[in-house]
């Protein structure tokens, strides 16, 4: 797996919480790459083995947070 | 039974995706839609039963229902209404949640939860019959059961395992949730219908 560079946001199309985060990390002019699971099969196998609830970050050092701002998380499992 | 107006016309009900081409078009968990078709079967009583429903004056001739694909309540439990509806005749369209918001505001979870999936019993002239909505009981309450029993089992577990352990649990009782699903369904229009 290539190393990453900036951090990896699984998120819904539809999902509060996602929307939530990418506005403010969008707003804090944070890098992110977005992975919207319900545009694509192995995104969503990817994220499924991280959690099962969007919005997931991974970080490059290989952190993961699940949820995001207290919000309702969406159940992708 | 019946009294409230429909969310959407005939010309809208018939805009819906038949299951079959629901299923050619989702994005995400075709794999888990057939699945869960070949376990969601009816019983022979069941099968029955909703065949007199949709036989009955004023009885169900039409379930719509709102879905997503990446949702598991959905590729668990529209397979299972299909089936339904192919046991007893009933035209069942599917609508895509996040383009149908205005349906799906008629029919929130508690009143305030975009829950999914719901599935709206029309009769012919589509009067609403009754509505049913995202899971069993039963499965609610098995789901925290779950939860805390992996957490419990696996007190040294990465979150990522933990997780892990919790979904293959969760989905080893997806068939008996499909059939609890069923059984609910049969009830609430048992009631409505008075059979």
């Amino acid at each position: 797996m290539r190393p990453m560079n900036k951090p990896i946001v699984y998120t819904l199309s539809a999902c509060p919480a996602c929307i939530k985060l990418k506005e403010e990390w969008a707003s804090q002019e944070r890098e992110f790459e977005e992975r919207q699971v319900d545009e694509n099969q192995i995104w969503l196998d990817e994220a499924l083995s991280y959690g099962n609830t969007v919005p997931i970050v991974v970080y490059e050092d290989g952190r993961v947070e699940t949820g995001y701002a207290n919000m309702i998380s969406c159940y992708i499992a | 039974m019946s009294e409230k107006p429909s969310a959407v016309t005939p010309e809208r009900f018939v805009s819906g995706f038949t299951y079959r081409d629901y299923i050619e078009q989702v994005k995400v968990n075709k794999g888990q839609f057939e699945k869960y078709y070949t376990t969601g079967q009816l019983s022979v009583e069941d099968a029955r039963f909703f065949r007199k429903a949709s036989q009955a004056p004023d009885g169900v001739a039409k379930m719509l229902v709102l879905g997503e694909d990446w949702c598991p309540d959905v590729f668990r439990g529209l397979p299972a209404m299909a089936r339904m509806a192919e046991a007893a005749g009933i035209e069942m369209r599917i609508f895509p949640r996040d383009q149908n918001l205005d349906i799906m505001n008629k029919f929130l979870n508690q009143g305030k939860f975009m829950s999914l999936p719901v599935v709206v019993f029309y009769t012919k002239d589509l009067r609403h019959i009754c509505h049913w909505i995202e899971r069993p009981v039963s499965a609610n309450q098995e789901r925290t059961q779950i939860e805390a029993d992996v957490r419990r089992d696996m007190p040294q577990a990465s979150a990522q395992e933990v997780q892990m352990a919790i979904r293959e649990r969760l989905q080893a009782r997806y068939p008996a949730w499909q059939q609890e699903s069923i059984r609910e369904m049969r009830q609430m229009l048992s009631e409505k219908l008075g059979f």
